[in-house]
């Protein structure tokens, strides 16, 4: 069977979210992918790009973040989607997020850490490393329906 | 209607109607007018009506969880109502089903105030 795929790069910029939620809503549709596979893949991804806006380029100036990019790849083969971001921030690795706390979250000592523990909830694998000075997050969702 | 509608109900009570995507994009805002609200007009029990919220990343959550604390603080309430089963079935995900009270209707998490 032929694997499916797309890619596509978005600015490094929190305002890119929502673009690449309807870049990826648009084929994952066309590919057959509905409902709760669908919500799931769409928001591990969400989350995935923001960790990198929020945590990856948190240090980096304008000029940085202005010349960089994300890139994302989504790969379809029978009933696994695979999801691949790069981005050449500061790495980050989502195993290194501590699960969220409600108490401390509540206190307003942490903000968060729903993201990461949202995008490990949600896809069946999360890997990430880092190679050649790019952060390489790769999500692994298999499909129910 | 945009992302956010207020209605102030008097006696510190309001209705806050959401609407649309709450991601990283449009949350710090949605938190930002809100928390401007609840102060400007001494609201301490807040309804959040999310009938028409389609989908909720985790930045949607953080703000529900300053809305709540903020209330607190006020020795007030923050209740959660018409939720679609998408944007509930992360809720559970995340368990913050057991943080908030959620309601079916407007009306009932109104009338919850007492």
């Amino acid at each position: 069977m032929a694997i499916q795929m797309i890619r596509e790069t978005f600015g490094v910029d929190i305002q890119e979210i929502p673009r690449i939620k309807v870049f990826l809503e648009k084929n994952l549709v066309q590919w057959g992918v509905r409902e709760n596979d669908l919500y799931d893949i769409l928001l591990a991804c969400d989350e995935a790009a923001t960790n990198i806006v929020m945590h990856a380029y948190r240090h980096a100036d304008e000029a940085k973040k202005n010349s960089d990019s994300i890139m994302l790849t989504v790969k379809k083969k029978r009933n696994v989607v695979e999801v691949i971001l790069k981005d050449e921030g500061e790495s980050f690795d989502p195993d290194s997020t501590p699960a969220p706390d409600m108490k401390l979250n509540l206190a307003g000592l942490r903000k968060g850490g729903f993201g990461v523990y949202l995008m490990k909830s949600l896809m069946n694998r999360i890997r990430y490393r880092c190679q050649d000075g790019r952060n390489i997050t790769v999500m692994l969702k298999v499909l129910s329906s | 209607m945009q992302h956010l509608e207020v209605k102030n109900l008097g006696n510190g009570k309001a209705v806050a109607l959401l609407a649309g995507r709450l991601d990283v994009a449009i949350s710090g805002e949605i938190e930002e007018k809100l928390m401007e609200f609840i102060d400007k007009e001494d609201i301490h029990n807040l309804v959040l009506n999310m009938d028409q919220v389609e989908y909720m990343s985790s930045s949607g959550f953080r703000v529900a969880i300053a809305l709540l604390r903020r209330l607190k603080d006020k020795n007030g309430l923050l209740k959660i109502c018409n939720l679609r089963p998408a944007v509930r079935r992360i809720f559970d995900v995340i368990e913050l089903t057991t943080l908030f009270e959620i309601y079916d209707s407007e009306e009932e998490a109104i009338k919850s105030f007492g």
